[in-house]
């Protein structure tokens, strides 16, 4: 199959490859819409140790600050602030709301930073949460023993506009993208198979003619050389007249 | 000269002979009685098994008492001659080009119910002069004058160049062997190529079909 044949088989169905595509971008649509929004919030925090010292130090210090940002951040994932954060903002959201707010921390790579987000399908809770979680943090260090630790908020968490997810504009390009792509290999598909003559009864309507026989794969029978045959050293020409060599089925004396 | 060892031929009396029994009663019911009109037998492009089919039909020919006459038509890559074990030359080219009498050039196939072979002769540069020229239309009609029942031509490709239709611009009627599984455009540009210089198309052979001659 040539890359004519290709182009002229999808130029050819361009209107059901359109169609088809237009109706899995609905279809995305729809079911995208049924979906609950999901806002995040992220608060950024330092986390900081406090013992000073010279330069050389310093350097150490940033070093296990980043350690400790990334180890904080698995402790953020691990869920550990659950009851932290009710605790923190009891009066403020119902218990099962901060439960069902999903709280992750992401680590700033090179930086004693770390992100932490959280997820609600109400932006501002998603705020609120994600404002509380570096006191829950604090509370968190300072309950197991490490004094030396501190959470610092650099940037606090502001409502989000838009929806975390889902993202509609990307779900349609993408729903967009397999449709054309799926809808071009099936029509190239079916043009290959359409292509080919399989049917005796589609072939004789195709062509306009009748099928005049179907030949199956055929039971021969295997002719024994006879002397003077092409390739026995005799000279071609030489055995043309009247022959008396007959069938003879494989296996059988020639 | 290389030869093929395929000597492997249909059994007229065996089960799979029968597509060619039908082949042949549908060939008789589509001439309206000119009988005696020879039968091309060609497809779209090679291994479709077209030689396979000429000469089966020709044997179930032979064996239902017709007097036929198989020609190889296929200059530029003939078979027939190692189909039947025969020397290739002095074959068709011998007899248009030499003017050799086709008599002096057939087999004499007795062991085949009769069958007359003519193969297709030495190697010639010029197979498409050769197929177009009225010494082979005046040896179709020698044939006629023979009493030949039927005259089986196992013909070129029609894709592979301008031999094929001008066998069948010749008067024969044509049955086209294609493959089945085969693409339909290559069938469908031969059929046309066919019509463009006026041949009777008189059906198609679907070869290759699946199951065994008592399933089909």
């Amino acid at each position: 199959v040539s890359t004519r044949d290709v182009y002229r088989a999808l130029w050819r169905h361009k209107l059901f490859i359109l169609v088809g595509t237009a109706a899995l971008v609905a279809a995305t649509w729809y079911f995208t819409t049924l979906v609950t929004p999901t806002y995040e919030a992220s608060v950024l925090v330092r986390i900081q140790q406090l013992e000073e010292g010279d330069v050389t130090s310093s350097v150490y210090a940033l070093q296990a600050s980043e350690r400790l940002a990334e180890t904080y951040a698995e402790i953020v994932d691990a869920g550990a602030l659950g009851s932290r954060l009710r605790d923190e903002l009891a009066g403020t959201l119902p218990p099962e709301t901060v439960r069902d707010t999903e709280v992750a921390g992401h680590p700033v790579e090179g930086l004693d930073l770390l992100w932490i987000g959280a997820s609600s399908e109400s932006a501002e809770t998603a705020r609120t949460v994600a404002d509380a979680a570096p006191g829950a943090l604090a509370d968190l260090v300072a309950d197991s023993g490490t004094v030396g630790d501190r959470v610092v908020t650099v940037k606090p968490a502001a409502v989000p506009n838009e929806p975390a997810s889902p993202d509609l504009a990307l779900n349609l390009v993408i729903a967009a993208a397999v449709g054309l792509i799926l809808n071009g290999a099936l029509v190239i598909a079916a043009e290959a198979l359409r292509d080919r003559l399989i049917d005796p009864r589609r072939a004789s309507a195709s062509f306009g003619l009748p099928v005049l026989a179907r030949v199956p794969s055929l039971s021969l029978v295997r002719l024994e050389p006879r002397p003077g045959a092409p390739g026995d050293g005799r000279p071609p020409g030489s055995e043309s007249g009247t022959r008396t060599a007959a069938f003879t089925r494989p296996g059988e004396p020639g | 000269m290389m030869f093929r060892s395929k000597r492997f031929l249909l059994d007229p009396g065996s089960r799979s002979a029968e597509p060619f029994r039908t082949l042949r009663l549908a060939v008789a019911a589509s001439r309206n009685g000119n009988a005696r009109q020879p039968l091309l037998v060609t497809s779209p492009s090679g291994g479709d098994g077209k030689s396979t089919v000429a000469t089966s039909y020709a044997l179930v020919s032979a064996a239902a008492g017709d007097r036929v006459l198989l020609v190889d038509a296929h200059l530029r890559n003939p078979s027939l001659h190692t189909f039947f074990d025969v020397a290739r030359s002095p074959g068709l080219v011998e007899v248009v080009e030499d003017e050799l009498d086709p008599a002096h050039a057939l087999h004499q196939l007795t062991e085949f119910n009769g069958l007359d072979l003519l193969t297709a002769g030495c190697h010639t540069s010029r197979p498409g002069e050769i197929v177009a020229s009225r010494r082979l239309a005046a040896v179709l009609t020698w044939a006629r004058e023979q009493l030949y029942d039927c005259v089986v031509l196992d013909s070129p490709p029609v894709l592979a160049g301008a031999d094929a239709g001008a066998l069948a611009a010749a008067g024969a009627d044509v049955v086209v062997v294609v493959r089945r599984g085969a693409r339909r455009r290559p069938a469908a540009e031969a059929l046309g190529e066919l019509e463009l210089v006026g041949a009777n198309v008189v059906g198609l052979v679907m070869n290759r079909c699946e199951g065994t001659p008592e399933d089909v």
